[in-house]
């Protein structure tokens, strides 16, 4: 456990991605989740390997219908691992917010992008897109806490199932407010009741589908002022 | 049949979207005389097999099949749709996207699909739909995400018994039966739509090849 905590993930997994025969030494700077997540990452890169996408754009009606075929072929054979990977990743997901701590965080950051720049798995299942957004807005919560203090409020946060909670009841409240929906300041009393930041909403109003931002950010802000003013 | 009943008809497994769904239909507009009703349809084994239950289960004309994360904004929706079937009996399904020529691969997002984006305007004027003013698009077949109907057409649950080509095996089926599929020109999104941008799709070519011998090659 000491050799976990005293190296950074990103190196760990730098180790790993060069040294993937070593054993010993990878068992003792991984836990049985990330091993997993590692072991089933190199599995998923060689079946891809295996396909060798061809890179060709069709230039006839029947290269496009065999590009097509080739397309749906290669996703079938990704279907069961997908599967797999997306389990491993979210189960290791809740364990780490069940820690409530910025180091968890950061380590879902790292395995997040990790997943993206390798193109594994985070368009394939609608929890990464928000995963994508709240980690957004995690990185601006901790530069306000670096800068200033305030407290990361997404570390209340304890499972993947609470945080996409969150998200589309941020989205819907927010809708609200553009749509005018009443009661349209339900928001506030959300925001308060989850200990959520104005700065985690702000994320989540620039990613969602929001037409008309600039009118949701002058309420909320306007609430927000005469609430202040009423104290 | 009651020609003065619309019924909302959604396949349910998320109750946090459902609700949010419903607030924005108790939040439309009702005519005059018109009775709106809401058809939750949970446990469903397939888009086709919720929806013929749905359809089943209501006398209502006018029937509305929606996804449960589709948001209707356009509080005239149930006056503009009704406007547009009773103008021609032959219009026999309304969507909010379309395709007016779907491509011989059955891939709706390889052609050209209407509305485009709209720039914003202010104001619930926006919304205001004139069948005259703003006209049709005529189109082959229509996004699932939400699919009006005034004619009861069966949906193809022997043949699409899962999630995806419901939408296109119907629009197919209705124009079978010779009826037109439209699309209303609207000049903002009536519809907002919280699906994500990913791309899963795992038993979609199974369907898309069945679409193709059933429609295409037959």
């Amino acid at each position: 456990m000491d050799d976990k905590n005293n190296e950074k993930l990103l190196d760990r997994i730098e180790y790993y991605m060069e040294y993937p025969a070593d054993e010993e030494k990878i068992d003792m700077m991984f836990s049985t989740g990330e091993k997993n997540i590692l072991r089933t990452i190199r599995e998923f890169e060689k079946i891809r390997y295996e396909m060798k996408w061809k890179n060709e754009k069709p230039v006839s009606k029947e290269d496009n219908a065999k590009f097509i075929e080739e397309v749906f072929r290669n996703k079938e054979k990704e279907r069961d691992i997908s599967f797999q990977l997306k389990k491993e990743f979210t189960d290791w997901i809740d364990v780490l917010l069940e820690q409530g701590r910025i180091e968890a965080w950061l380590d879902i950051l790292t395995w997040y992008r990790l997943l993206k720049g390798k193109n594994l798995i985070v368009d394939k299942f609608w929890e990464f897109p928000v995963l994508e957004t709240m980690l957004k807005a995690f990185i601006e919560e901790l530069k306000c806490f670096y800068s200033s203090g305030s407290s990361v409020s997404l570390l209340t946060v304890h499972s993947l199932e609470e945080l996409t909670d969150v998200y589309f009841h941020l989205v819907f409240l927010l809708r609200r407010v553009e749509y005018e929906l009443e009661p349209a300041d339900e928001i506030l009393d959300y925001l308060i009741e989850k200990k959520i930041s104005l700065t985690v909403t702000d994320v989540v109003l620039d990613d969602a589908r929001i037409f008309d931002e600039e009118k949701v950010r002058r309420t909320i802000i306007g609430w927000v002022e005469n609430g202040n003013e009423r104290t | 049949m009651n020609e003065h009943k619309i019924c909302f008809i959604i396949c349910v497994n998320n109750n946090l979207f459902f609700e949010e769904c419903v607030r924005y239909i108790h939040r439309l507009e009702v005519p005059d005389g018109v009775e709106v009703e809401l058809l939750e349809i949970k446990g469903a084994s397939s888009m086709t097999g919720g929806y013929n239950e749905g359809m089943h289960n209501s006398n209502a004309k006018y029937k509305v099949y929606m996804h449960q994360d589709a948001f209707l904004v356009n509080k005239y929706f149930i006056s503009d749709i009704i406007s547009i079937f009773q103008s021609d009996r032959n219009i026999g399904m309304i969507g909010l996207v379309g395709i007016q020529k779907l491509p011989e691969s059955g891939l709706m997002w390889s052609g050209e699909r209407v509305p485009g984006v709209y720039e914003l305007e202010e104001g619930w004027e926006r919304y205001r739909y004139d069948r005259k003013r703003d006209g049709l698009w005529e189109v082959e077949g229509i996004d699932g995400v939400l699919m009006a109907t005034q004619y009861d057409i069966p949906w193809r649950e022997d043949l699409f018994d899962g999630w995806d080509f419901y939408d296109l095996s119907q629009s197919f089926e209705m124009r079978k039966r010779g009826y037109r599929i439209v699309v209303p020109v609207h000049k903002q999104f009536w519809h907002q739509h919280d699906d994500k941008p990913v791309l899963s799709m795992w038993d979609y070519d199974k369907y898309r090849k069945r679409f193709i011998k059933e429609y295409f090659e037959k």
